[in-house]
């Protein structure tokens, strides 16, 4: 009868041993499979850096808000070189990289016009520049940009930036995307134009005007950096 | 509300539904977060930009192939900035609404903020498109290209993170 007894409790202590063991093991298991995800992890974001540079390096690197931009020089489709400092009487620059194929580029065509029709008089013009290569999109040569600021009588300069110095410079990597700069060429905001690319009279954020009025009061930009789709630039291959 | 998310999740998951669904983004990021083995292929694109078309029949093709094979590889091809009605235009036009599930899945995103929405897909995105994001939250894996693919490059990038299973 006893003897029985004990080798109950014996069971009972086995079970509870392997119990025991079974979950340290467990748990053994579980921290090793997260360290391992761990540098798993660490090693995928090693990896992620060299894809989203792959194709532009310079980009990636381009002007953050508060960096001085450089100026540039670069043919308009008048067929005269224009730079940042031609212009004497601005208090700043809308330096928007746009091109003629993009069917995004083109649905923020008339609000680009508008907004140099608004802004030029008080101090900041739009400087409108294609980067695209046209080897790769023939639709953004400086042929047909010429043609397009003709068709749709641009007042403000449409610019060639045939090496892509000046997009990579910026760290443009779509169309349109907006730089407003200040006087001293300090970028004050980078984005979108506003919060509706494909209604202009449903848009309820604007952006670009919004941020022109606060540096017109001579405030700081409240929302200085903003994300919208866009079509990737054509780089040369 | 909840069973409905439930529904689209297990969707995702077993790729009950097939040709173009919209998706919130809530439903986006649920289908990012799974915690399974399967790797999730996750193309932006829209009917109005070249080189996401140019790029789609790769996403196809590659995606049967590998479901062929039984790997467990899902791809998600999610319009942006796009009219549900028109991109079901274009894929009737292009014959990929008849594409029986479970590779690859068509649909529309419905969230209307960019500067919402691009921020959870990169954070340094400025949204640029085409791009594609690898991704399986369960093993760390999150790869993002910016970029138009070849056939070739969609391989290889699928395979490198395959070989990390």
């Amino acid at each position: 009868m006893s003897e029985t007894k004990k080798s109950g409790s014996n069971i009972a202590f086995i079970g509870l041993f392997v119990t025991i063991a079974m979950s340290l093991f467990t748990v053994f298991i579980a921290t090793s499979q997260k360290r391992k995800n761990d540098k798993e992890a660490k090693t995928e974001k090693a990896s992620v850096a060299p894809a989203s540079i792959d194709k532009n390096p310079e980009a990636v690197l381009g002007y953050q808000v508060g960096d001085q931009a450089d100026d540039f020089s670069l043919k308009s489709t008048e067929g005269k070189q224009v730079a940042l400092k031609d212009y004497k009487d601005a208090k700043g620059y809308l330096v928007i990289f746009t091109c003629n194929h993009c069917p995004y580029a083109k649905m923020y065509e008339d609000r680009i016009i508008e907004l140099h029709k608004t802004f030029e008089a008080q101090g900041y013009p739009v400087v409108a520049i294609n980067p695209n290569d046209p080897t790769i999109q023939p639709d953004d040569s400086f042929d047909k940009m010429q043609e397009r600021a003709k068709e749709k009588s641009f007042k403000f300069a449409y610019l060639f930036d045939e090496t892509q110095e000046t997009a990579r410079k910026f760290g443009a990597t779509k169309t349109p995307h907006v730089f407003l700069l200040d006087k001293e060429r300090k970028v004050r905001y980078i984005g979108a134009i506003d919060d509706n690319a494909q209604d202009a009279s449903q848009a309820s954020k604007f952006y670009v005007a919004d941020a022109i009025k606060e540096l017109l009061k001579g405030a700081t930009v409240s929302v200085n950096n903003t994300k919208a789709v866009g079509c990737s630039i054509k780089w040369k291959q | 509300m909840k069973n409905f998310t439930l529904f689209w999740l297990s969707c995702l998951l077993t790729g009950q539904l097939y040709a173009q669904k919209t998706l919130s983004l809530a439903e986006l990021k649920q289908a990012m977060d799974t915690q399974d083995d399967t790797l999730r292929v996750i193309n932006l694109w829209a009917t109005w930009c070249k080189p996401c078309v140019e790029e789609l029949p790769y996403f196809i093709a590659v995606g049967k192939e590998l479901h062929a094979k039984g790997e467990k590889v899902k791809f998600l091809l999610v319009a942006v900035e796009d009219k549900p009605a028109t991109v079901q235009a274009f894929l009737q036009k292009k014959g990929y609404d008849q594409i029986m599930n479970p590779n690859p899945l068509f649909c529309v995103l419905t969230e209307k903020d960019a500067n919402v929405w691009i921020p959870q897909i990169d954070a340094k995105w400025e949204g640029e498109i085409p791009a594609t994001l690898l991704i399986n939250a369960k093993q760390a894996i999150r790869a993002f290209y910016p970029k138009q693919m070849t056939r070739t490059e969609l391989e290889n990038i699928i395979s490198s993170h395959q070989k990390k299973n």
